[in-house]
């Protein structure tokens, strides 16, 4: 009777909520110890007593006000899905705080099941909560839980099947005190009106005398009038707004029913979080400790991973790549599967395994900073910098976030309230190096800088941050005028990170981003191994080939040439084109397209120059020197083979290397990207993000490119320069332009 | 219990930016809806921690919980004498 029925979990940041989740579900979502972390909802189910229950984890949020996005997103699920119970957990150490969401959900007059979630902490800070005493005063199951230990969860799921099953709604209803006759001689307007739009009738007319948007949406502004007689009235009779009154009325609500089920004492106690704040936010120590923060991530995700890409493109490629290549030729297997198996499936699930390392790593760091409640702190420090292109702290978060994936980087900033941070913070997010750039930061590290490649790293990532910061000065300058917002925002206490939750949350992470990236990274593989052996296959010989890719070279990379891409260098044109699906794409793509046009080049595979054995012994020895053991062999420079030979061949020489490297960090985001921004802050700003940052790309890899080989033609140099400079104080006038025409 | 709107600021009223690292106070009203319903209502117990003024946010405590609040925010935050 019960299958197919659905909760919605809701609660307040930092109160367990997640946790809550993968502890009824099983489910590895991830939790972070800031505001924000489920910025979407998510849904597993659970089985109680035979009976399957799906279950909504809900945004955490602290009211159902349309403040934010993720208030919205919450508010209006539980209104249009309907489900059939909500459990909502509180926070014992916060009671007060957490019982505004309660007060509100009972206005919505939905089955309701209340997890009363850090009993331990409670008691901890010397408060006493009386579950039953709440329970009476709520009219509906009131659990005491540890979420943390799993303590009553037994009793949550019974419950939760009870009320799901019963759809029994809570007998507490908030009254309004001076306000509460207007609410109900409204609320006799709305019956009928209610009743269309599926909601409560009393929850209407609170929310339109709250002067909420989606409250009128629902009665199509039909009882605008009534409404505003109701708030005159209501000014009259108390004094205040309407809003202010239907708030005073439901705080006067909370307090009472705190004042009844919480004894605790009245102090504020200093804890560990305030003592280390002291430290961790004061301008002496708090930016040094920013920066060595956010130079350990760097470093645990370039320099700790390196050895270990290394070896698996050095070991897979011998596996996967070379070895099947000459062994399949000996067999006597056609070319075009030969390459479509090992340069195209080889190649590709040589690529993907290459990003597990980093990308497990700034995952990890990542979720270390959220666990420990740093990264809240982070927002503090950053403040007083994104307020100089007019952001509030809090926009620091999706930014960081960025380091690991543009897409959750977006998502992340529904935390923030106004639509003209959300849309800046949307645009510059972008910048920030994701995980998926970097194995194309690495690769070309190996091939062109392989005694800085750490340095030439780090440094991409610091100018993409700096072209955020300056692309955000430009646009609070035209697009983005006005005020910075304020803010209020929760501070986490500090704690140990749970290594095991911290570990399985970056697993879940990583898998699903590399089936994301993999399956993308596979099919252009193929695909392009594949197109490239019918070329082949269909042309008389090498010659013919070359000569077609030639033509298709010239016409795909004219627009590259002044940033140092050659003519003949069209797979790194096509690698650009592909990292538009995926960015982790460019790699796979060079890797491919390199076999099959430096083919005529190479010597043909032969079965006696390799040696299976040999090349898994050669990559091992270079895991082992990586980390600082041994000598190391040097393996595949030794070799003089495979795609960094090919790389260095076609792109030339440094310059070019870096400048392609410059457009790689600041081109178009990548498709998955782009849709949530299209989806997020609307298509247009899709659009203005493509051109924006693609001709921006140009601009920098191109006028890089002309300074660092000034000297080789400096006429031509000049010309180009001044085209990037026209370019620069166009755009800017366009924007500013535009700017003064609208408002995002 | 009092939500003060926003209107002219009494001249003689604290508010939450005139605490200092340290001090102690109870709310008597607050002008900016967020931070109310985030747990900044009259009659909570705030403590400040930080109040530097080159810096744009303070760090206050308001029962277990700890927030940054702008300084423009903490000016709406009436505290009782």
């Amino acid at each position: 009777m019960s299958e197919g029925l659905t909760v919605a979990l809701v609660g307040n940041p930092n109160t367990g909520k997640t946790t809550l989740f993968n502890l009824l579900t099983g489910a590895r979502e991830r939790t972070g110890n800031w505001t924000g972390v489920t910025v979407d909802s998510a849904h597993a189910q659970f089985t109680v007593k035979g009976h399957t229950l799906r279950v909504a984890d809900l945004p955490g949020i602290y009211s159902f006000s349309p403040n934010t996005e993720d208030e919205r997103v919450a508010r209006n699920y539980l209104i249009r899905n309907k489900p059939a119970a909500v459990i909502n957990i509180l926070d014992a150490s916060n009671l007060e705080r957490s019982l505004y969401l309660t007060a509100q959900l009972l206005d919505m007059r939905l089955p309701l099941v209340v997890a009363l979630n850090q009993m331990d902490t409670a008691e901890r800070h010397g408060m006493k909560v009386d579950p039953e005493h709440l329970a009476q005063h709520l009219g509906c199951p009131v659990i005491p839980m540890i979420a943390s230990r799993g303590e009553g969860l037994d009793a949550l799921k019974e419950a939760v099947l009870q009320i799901a099953e019963s759809q029994r709604l809570p007998t507490a209803r908030v009254l309004y005190g001076d306000a509460e006759s207007h609410v109900q001689r409204l609320q006799v307007c709305l019956i009928v009106a209610a009743d269309d739009a599926g909601v409560d009738s009393r929850w209407l007319a609170i929310k339109l005398l709250e002067q909420d948007p989606f409250a009128r949406e629902l009665t199509h502004g039909m009882f605008d009038e009534i409404v505003a007689e109701e708030n005159v009235r209501i000014a009259r009779h108390t004094g205040q707004t309407s809003e202010v009154a239907v708030m005073d009325a439901r705080l006067g609500f909370i307090r009472g029913l705190a004042r009844d089920v919480v004894k605790r004492r009245l102090e504020i106690r200093r804890r560990f979080s305030d003592v280390a704040d002291r430290v961790l936010l004061s301008r002496p120590a708090g930016i040094p400790a920013f920066l060595a923060v956010m130079y350990g991530v760097f470093w645990m995700t370039v320099r700790l991973t390196q050895p270990m890409v290394d070896f698996i493109d050095s070991a897979l490629g011998a596996l996967l790549v070379h070895g099947p290549r000459v062994w399949l030729t000996s067999a006597g297997v056609p070319a075009l599967a030969v390459s479509v198996l090992s340069d195209g499936l080889g190649s590709g699930l040589t690529t993907v395994a290459t990003f597990m390392p980093p990308i497990f790593m700034i995952f990890l760091c990542l979720s270390l900073l959220e666990e420990s409640g740093y990264m809240a702190r982070a927002a503090f420090i950053m403040d007083r910098f994104l307020n100089k292109i007019g952001l509030p702290g809090k926009a620091f978060i999706p930014l960081l976030v960025g380091f690991g994936c543009t897409v959750p980087a977006l998502m992340a900033t529904r935390t923030l309230e106004q639509r003209r941070d959300r849309v800046l913070t949307m645009l510059i997010a972008p910048f920030m190096s994701c995980g998926a750039r970097m194995p194309v930061y690495a690769i070309f590290a190996m091939a062109f800088f392989p005694q800085h490649g750490n340095a030439v790293i780090f440094a991409l990532y610091m100018i993409g941050a700096v072209l955020a910061i300056l692309s955000g000065l430009v646009l609070h300058k035209t697009l983005f005028k006005g005020e910075v917002s304020a803010f209020v925002m929760e501070l986490p206490p500090y704690h140990l990170p749970a290594l095991r939750g911290c570990l399985e949350h970056v697993w879940y992470n990583l898998m699903s981003f590399l089936v994301r990236a993999g399956k993308v990274i596979l099919v252009i593989a193929v695909l392009l191994s594949l197109v490239n052996g019918i070329v082949e296959t269909a042309s008389a010989g090498h010659g013919q080939a070359a000569a077609r890719r030639s033509v298709a070279g010239r016409s795909l990379t004219v627009l590259l040439r002044p940033m140092g891409v050659a003519e003949d260098n069209w797979p790194a044109a096509a690698g650009l084109m592909t990292g538009l699906m995926a960015k982790e794409a460019i790699v796979g793509t060079l890797e491919v397209l390199y076999a099959q046009t430096d083919q005529p080049g190479l010597p043909q595979p032969c079965a006696c120059a390799f040696s299976l054995a040999k090349e898994l012994r050669g990559a091992l020895q270079e895991l082992v020197a990586g980390y600082g053991f041994g000598t190391g062999a040097k393996h595949r420079e030794a070799g003089g083979k495979g795609l960094l030979d090919a790389m260095r061949r076609n792109f030339g020489g440094q310059a070019e290397a870096f400048a392609y490297l410059l457009f790689v960090l600041i081109y178009s985001p990548c498709l998955a990207a782009l849709i949530v921004l299209g989806r997020e802050a609307g298509w247009r700003w899709m659009g203005f993000s493509i051109v924006y940052q693609t001709l921006l790309a140009w601009m920098v890899a191109t006028a890089y490119y002309q300074v660092a080989t000034f000297q080789t033609a400096p006429a031509q140099s000049i010309g180009w320069l001044s085209v990037v400079a026209a370019m620069a104080g166009g755009g800017y006038g366009l924007l500013h332009m535009a700017g003064k025409r609208q408002t995002p | 219990m009092n939500v003060s709107e926003q209107g002219a600021p009494n001249r003689h009223a604290r508010f939450l930016l005139d605490l200092k690292d340290g001090e102690m106070g109870i709310i008597r009203a607050n002008g900016d809806r967020k931070s109310t319903e985030m747990g900044l209502y009259s009659g909570a117990r705030v403590v400040m921690f930080r109040n530097r003024k080159s810096e744009r946010s303070l760090v206050i405590g308001a029962g277990d919980a700890r927030f940054l609040v702008s300084r423009s925010i903490a000016q709406k935050v009436e505290i009782e004498d």
